[in-house]
């Protein structure tokens, strides 16, 4: 292509073939803040969902709503910074950070084998538990802790009438006991008392309906 | 400047900002100087990327992190003023009422185990 005029350059209808200045300028507008950043490990996905007892697993992936994907420090910030606190979501409401763009559905194939470390904390701990849990998550502190082989899916908090519910997702149930996440998750909070916290694989629980692989 | 440049001086000079992570352009300078510590690391021999603390912190008051992405998802109540309205199935009540919540069963026996 024969080099065009600077004031043509400039224009883009003037683009006499499928040209890279075009598709840059599109892509530029198309692409958002998220692209100058720092970029994660991998992108992440902020969920929220209300939980209602006793809804199946096609009920409850219908009432999860996807936020965003960041792929980027800035990007999870520019969500996290503009969401409410968890301390402001009423009961029963829960936020999600997932690896990728999986979904916190147990049945779904990257989550099915799995499970998640689950901590009751006091409400007044919660915003504090859930902000170093999502910074230890995207800074890929926690993978550390699990046994080889085994990955972070993601982690979630839940509200509730008293004690909230933080939980962590791992993919492979069968090494959660090779696994020192919870010893982490003390040095991350080291004043906060949890009044439980347990693993369970996904297909134990009475309501998955998904099949084992 | 010297006019002898020192074999040292150059690799030097780029090093900085290109970090550990060669295949990943467009990290900031700004960003290449946290006080204080290593901002990232890569697992020996692969790829991981790690964050301190600190670092993802200090990005917390970047100009990009004070805006929600254009395009986030709009539900009134989270990412837009409102009533927190998330869609339930037609509205209508549990078809399955004898099966525990999927997000968290809360009242799950198990939760008499201690840390």
């Amino acid at each position: 292509m024969a080099a065009p005029s600077v004031s043509k350059l400039e224009t883009p209808e003037n683009t006499a073939t499928p040209s890279p200045q075009l598709g840059r300028s599109a892509i530029n507008e198309i692409h958002t803040s998220e692209q100058s950043g720092v970029p994660l490990n991998t992108p992440w996905t902020f969920y929220l969902d209300k939980s209602t007892p006793g809804t199946s697993a096609a009920e409850y992936a219908a009432c999860l709503r996807k936020l965003y994907t960041v792929s980027t420090v800035q990007g999870f910030w520019s969500v996290y910074n503009n969401i409410p606190t968890v301390n402001k979501l009423g009961s029963r409401y829960s936020y999600h950070l997932m690896r990728h763009e999986r979904r916190p559905v147990w049945e779904d194939p990257y989550n099915c084998n799995g499970g998640n470390w689950r901590m009751k904390c006091h409400k007044w701990d919660t915003q504090k538990v859930w902000q170093e849990l999502l910074l230890a998550a995207i800074g890929e502190h926690l993978s550390d802790f699990l046994a080889e082989g085994d990955e972070i899916s993601g982690i979630s908090v839940s509200m509730r009438e008293r004690d909230d519910i933080v939980t962590i997702w791992n993919t492979k149930s069968q090494l959660s006991e090779k696994s020192d996440i919870l010893v982490k998750v003390k040095e991350l909070v080291p004043d906060v008392n949890f009044t439980a916290a347990f693993y369970k694989a996904f297909q134990t629980h009475q309501a998955f309906e998904g099949h084992s692989k | 400047m010297s006019e002898k440049l020192s074999p040292q001086n150059l690799p030097r000079g780029r090093e900085i900002p290109n970090r550990r992570i060669a295949d990943i352009s467009n990290l900031p300078t700004d960003y290449s100087t946290t006080p204080g510590g290593s901002i990232f690391s890569t697992t020996p021999g692969g790829s991981r990327i790690f964050y301190e603390r600190n670092f993802l912190m200090q990005c917390r008051s970047s100009p990009l992190a004070k805006t929600p992405p254009a395009n986030m998802a709009n539900i009134p109540g989270v990412t837009s003023p409102g009533e927190v309205d998330v869609p339930k199935e037609n509205g209508e009540p549990s078809k399955k009422p004898s099966k525990p919540e999927k997000a968290g069963p809360e009242e799950n026996p198990q939760f008499e185990m201690d840390i």
